[in-house]
């Protein structure tokens, strides 16, 4: 690859000013909080970049952009080593014990038979706790790393840092300045011992592509693509066989899944695998509940997603639900907000975005191939050169009457699971779950990953700046970038509030601890199962039948049916024993019923109904 | 002073809490008890020879602790709103009557904005009449008022504790999801909150405010929920499973105010839900407008209810929702013991005349007539002539209730800030005279009110803390921004006579007239033949 000219560096520089000053949708609020001025900064290396070589360069734009602690807005260097994924032979993960990080093998990838007796030799199996790395301590070793990662608050660094410790997509990160490391650890003796690590590396080709998707969902985007990269390697590694039913596109119908694992406790799936999961999980002393596994939202297709997870509820018990988005990295916007009705009764409000007001930002949604997509951001962009808004209006990218087409399908309480891992779109379901009021959010760390943007990629920002003054040049030997483009704000208590670099903090905090690490979240799961048990169930279960609306209910006192809505009937429902039961004629044709049951003067469940064959 | 109050002391010890003696309650010079002892026993060491206060049989109850006021509101009379057919739904729904705002806030706010210094006299006198040492409700203040005669539950400081900081936050807001984390935050780190919460008919919209703070975590054992009439006992035992789930001892405290609630909707909380749950049960009088006076009228009401409901709770149960089972729930946040006369206590004692052998019953039956004594910190604060020389009282002035005439000590609120022994006294009949004044002519004294701000050119903020007039701000039910307003310009606000101190005969002919609560309150009339 030849190497950059200065002048080439310098229009990259510019490239990344007029960006980062004309549409950075944080760059407010990174000025503020970081006390540093990133335009300032690549000013400064413009006027420096005679004095630097190339590999200082990139190093230095890199720094500026991953100093924005931001994981939606990346610096993409040269191309040579896109495709390549460094990685470590084990994952790491992190406990807390009396206060203290704990750091656990919790998996081991082994190529071949001199791994195997490699590590088995020194005592290294899933579940040694970790002491040392290359002879510092362990916890000190990821603080140390943490300041190079992204990530607003130092929790949510650390997590980030646990992850790129071990796996290093080299589109993203930068190549380990070590060929190996020296592991040290307890063993199961609790004697002292250590492993050496080579770096490995993988080809990203290898993996499942990174669901860019099309048209207008292109830009409603909302995802760590590093996080997601690291996603799927993790998987190749560690679930190989998943991976490759994936892969090869050789899974299972969802009815299949179902009736092979579900009594068994065994996660069951459909054509999204990839994404989403579900099993039955038992509580000793308190029962069954449904566990639903959310692992990226990094898909095109939101419609058959949402189908998907309502065959998947289907299947569960429904008397609650966990929804575990622990190391979600976010994807699509519309498949993580238009989830959130599926649990329940009241209309859900999307999150809100608002554009970064300037120059920039005013002619890009000018531009005539904007006029569309950017409408709804146009006129309040223009009226902020005079009323001084330092963003535009905030709109929802996933439109409201969508976020309610299906209604709810899970009639029980719902337990959302965050991390500092749950990233974006995975920020944004937490943020919808707690500002809509559906569910009690538990984070195991201080809240979720706080990436609260939209992003668009370098390609989107050329597109869009097509014709105007300020169309960028193309970038040379790959270079490329990522950028938070729309500023994500929540809606309901919190409207207004932003997400980046705070996110959302759970009510209830749950560390992991090592059993969890070990033993499939054992610990976490029974806090879970303990707190569903305390929040309040009913349910309602209508059923056409010819032309009468049978509704079966529990634990409500009334139910209202709408049809085509326009109200028809309120109906009494016998209580006594909780369960209950009404009935609804139908007198003429109907196009959609809605029928909202209500324990006292509360709504707590909803369905919406299309007569049977339509 | 160091003392001794010698009589039939009623301790509320927790292992032992029906036991009673004759016998002595010491209390420090710094105001806390030092121990309550029977007759024979010898004083404590530094005893020996203190002023000893003797009350002879009558009953020496730890002070009375009212968890639930709006004080502001104090010095108006019950409140209706005419031809309202049904039970309001929930609280939301009266503040929008047409004769809320002429009745209620209007003369609330002149009175709180006119006299803030008599008024706060007036209303606090109303509690000790009725033995309280302690209420919560106090409306939000620029300073503290020149005649604290009260324990103020909302803003109470130890310096020993706590940093010398308030450790109890408390809203009648209905809050956000996200104040509600703050405020769990605050729970989490073992301070307290006291919520208006739930407050109308079972199974009303605002059961959500309940599962809102489930949602927001703050189902724990410092919450002190007022309310809770429109939940059911399977809301008890919701919070009793969160707390325990997030290891606290048990679930938190609820504060019943069953003439309130049967005033304005015709139902009230599930106590024994509550109780069944271990949830801690207390009483509080809410305000003026569908009240009670002070918690000796609160205990008649709750009496009467249980008694009509057949719960299984007697006398001995109610008294210490009055007493000891407040005084653990504040308790627990201050790092105090209060609310029960052992050692170590705050120094807050009521004497009341011994009518009724049982101490229960004689609680719970008796009148501001017989309430003989008051002391806060150790320190006299309403009581006989008598009594409240022996216990060091000086420059007094006199209170009538009824036929009684009891003492306070005041001071003219002009004199606040001078040293002590230059500070005149204020006589009550001069607070009374102040506020009579104001209610005869509302506009006048507004516009007086203002008048020295307004000839000095500043705000009042622009003077010293010290310095300052003192503005009370009145709450109000529902969300964040509400408070009692001023009456539009050329409104006249029209007064009814200054309610007495007492539960009196107007008071209950007026209780007769509410249209909610289908004659059982009319029973109160049977406490005072």
């Amino acid at each position: 690859m030849a190497r950059l000219s200065v002048d080439e560096r310098r229009a990259v520089v510019q490239t990344f000013i007029t960006i980062i000053d004309g549409l950075y949708a944080h760059l407010p609020g990174k000025r503020a909080r970081y006390g540093h001025d990133p335009v300032q900064r690549l000013r400064s290396l413009q006027q420096r970049l005679d004095a630097i070589d190339e590999d200082e360069f990139h190093r230095s734009l890199a720094e500026i952009v991953t100093d924005l602690r931001d994981a939606h807005t990346r610096y993409i260097g040269p191309s040579s080593l896109h495709n390549q994924v460094a990685f470590l032979p084990v994952l790491i993960e992190r406990y807390t014990q009396a206060g203290i990080d704990r750091y656990v093998v919790s998996k081991i990838f082994t190529e071949n038979q001199s791994d195997e007796n490699y590590f088995a030799g020194r005592g290294f199996v899933k579940g040694v706790e970790i002491t040392h790395w290359n002879g510092v301590p362990i916890d000190r070793a990821v603080e140390r790393y943490a300041r190079l990662e992204t990530g607003g608050r130092p929790d949510a660094r650390k997590a980030r840092a646990l992850e790129t410790l071990t796996f290093r997509p080299l589109r993203y990160a930068l190549l380990p300045d070590e060929e190996w490391v020296v592991v040290s650890f307890l063993t199961s003796g609790q004697s002292g011992s250590e492993v050496r690590l080579n770096w490995r590396f993988a080809e990203e080709d290898d993996t499942p592509k990174v669901a860019v998707a099309e048209g207008a969902a292109q830009l409603a985007y909302a995802g760590d693509p590093l996080a997601e990269t690291v996603r799927r390697i993790k998987k190749m590694l560690f679930a190989t066989e998943k991976w490759y039913e994936a892969d090869k596109g050789e899974l299972p119908e969802i009815e299949t899944s179902i009736a092979a694992n579900r009594d068994e406790g065994k996660w069951f799936t459909g054509k999204f695998q990839d994404a989403v999961a579900a099993r039955v999980v038992a509580v000793p002393g308190l029962g069954e509940f449904g566990l639903l596994r959310i692992w990226s939202f990094d898909l095109r297709d939101d419609d058959a997603f949402v189908d998907e997870v309502i065959e998947l509820l289907g299947a569960l018990p429904r008397t609650g639900l966990i929804i575990d988005l622990r190391g979600n990295p976010g994807g699509l916007i519309w498949a993580a907000e238009r989830l959130l009705q599926l649990f329940t009764p009241n209309l859900v409000e999307p999150s809100r975005f608002s554009m970064l007001a300037t120059d920039l930002s005013r002619s890009m949604a000018e531009a005539r191939q904007n006029r569309g997509r950017l409408a709804a951001w146009r006129r309040s962009l223009n009226s902020a050169v005079v009323s001084g808004e330092l963003y535009s209006r905030a709109v929802p990218l996933t439109p409201p009457e969508r976020c309610n087409d299906v209604g709810q399908k899970y009639p029980g309480p719902v337990v959302g699971v965050v991390d500092a891992n749950t990233y974006s779109a995975g920020d944004l379901f937490a943020a919808g779950l707690v500002d809509n009021r559906i569910g009690t959010l538990v984070s195991v760390d201080k809240a979720t990953g706080a990436g609260g943007a939209n992003v668009w990629y370098s390609h989107n920002v050329t597109q869009a700046l097509e014709g105007t003054e300020s169309a960028p040049v193309s970038l040379p030997n790959g270079i490329d970038y990522t950028i938070a483009f729309r500023r994500a704000v929540r809606i309901g208590d919190f409207a207004g509030a932003g997400i980046e670099d705070v996110g959302i903090p759970g009510s209830l905090q749950w560390p992991l601890t090592r059993r969890d690490l070990i033993d499939d979240n054992a610990d976490l799961l029974t806090f879970c199962g303990k707190l569903l048990a305390t929040e309040p169930y009913t349910d309602l279960v209508p059923e056409q039948v010819g032309s009468t609306l049978k509704i079966e209910t529990m634990h409500l006192d009334r139910v209202d049916v709408y049809v085509d809505g326009h109200p028809r009937a309120s109906l009494e429902t016998s209580s006594g024993t909780g369960k209950g039961v009404a009935e609804y004629l139908f007198e003429s044709p109907w196009y959609q019923a809605e029928v909202v049951g209500y324990k006292g003067d509360v709504r707590r469940q909803r369905r919406l109904l299309r007569p049977i064959g339509v | 002073m160091a003392l001794a109050i010698r009589g039939n002391i009623v301790p509320l010890k927790k292992s032992s809490p029906r036991q009673t003696f004759k016998g002595r309650v010491y209390i420090t010079d710094d105001g806390r008890v030092a121990v309550a002892k029977k007759l024979a026993a010898a004083p404590p060491a530094g005893f020996a020879g203190v002023a000893e206060i003797d009350v002879g049989d009558n009953f020496v109850y730890p002070g009375l602790i009212d968890l639930h006021s709006h004080l502001g509101y104090n010095a108006l009379p019950l409140w209706t709103e005419p031809n309202e057919p049904k039970p309001f739904l929930h609280h939301d729904i009266w503040p929008g009557r047409s004769t809320y705002k002429p009745k209620v806030t209007w003369p609330a706010w002149v009175l709180a904005k006119a006299a803030p210094e008599a008024l706060l006299v007036y209303v606090q006198v109303q509690a000790l009449a009725g033995g309280t040492t302690a209420i919560q409700g106090w409306p939000s203040a620029n300073r503290n008022p020149a005649n604290p005669l009260v324990r103020n539950i909302d803003d109470q400081k130890f310096a020993d504790e706590h940093d010398g900081k308030d450790n109890i936050r408390t809203s009648t807001l209905t809050l956000g999801l996200d104040e509600l984390r703050d405020k769990a935050d605050d729970l989490e780190a073992d301070r307290g909150f006291i919520y208006h919460c739930s407050e109308g008919r079972v199974d009303s919209l605002v059961v959500r405010e309940f599962d809102h703070l489930a949602a927001a975590n703050c189902l724990r054992q410092k919450l002190i929920a007022i309310h809770c009439c429109a939940v059911g006992t399977d809301a008890f035992e919701r919070w009793k499973n969160r707390a325990e789930l997030m290891g606290d001892g048990g679930p938190g405290s609820v504060v019943w105010s069953p003439f309130s609630n049967l005033w304005l909707y015709g139902q009230t909380t599930d106590v024994p839900g509550a109780r069944a749950h271990g949830v801690r049960v207390c009483l509080g009088t809410d305000w003026g407008p569908s009240g009670t006076k002070n918690l000796l009228g609160e205990l008649k009401v709750a009496r009467i209810w249980v008694d009509q409901q057949g719960w299984d709770l007697d006398d001995f149960d109610l008294v210490e929702m009055v007493t000891a089972s407040p005084g653990d729930a504040l308790g627990e946040c201050w790092g105090k013991r209060v609310g029960r006369l052992v050692a170590g206590a705050l120094g807050d004692v009521c004497v009341i005349e011994n009518v009724h052998d049982d101490p229960w019953e004689n609680l719970v039956k008796a009148r501001e007539e017989q309430v003989l004594l008051v002391l806060v910190d150790g320190q006299p604060r309403y009581g006989t002539r008598d009594l409240v020389t022996a216990a060091g009282g000086r420059r007094t002035t006199s209170v009538a209730v009824g036929r009684e005439r009891r003492r306070i000590i005041l001071i003219d609120p002009e004199d606040e800030n001078k040293p002590i022994g230059e500070q005149r006294s204020w006589t009550y009949a001069e607070v009374l005279d102040r506020l009579k004044a104001v209610m005869k002519d509302p506009v006048g004294a507004v516009a007086a009110a203002d008048a020295p701000n307004a000839a000095a050119g500043r705000i009042p903020s622009a003077m010293g803390p010290d310095d300052d007039p003192l503005i009370l701000e009145l709450d109000m039910p529902g969300g964040l921004g509400q408070a009692a307003g001023p009456p539009p310009d050329g409104v006249a606000v029209v007064f009814d006579r200054l309610p007495s101190l007492r539960h009196d005969r107007n008071w209950r002919a007026a209780v007769k007239k509410g249209p909610f609560h289908d004659g059982i309150l009319d029973q109160l009339d049977e406490y005072y033949q």
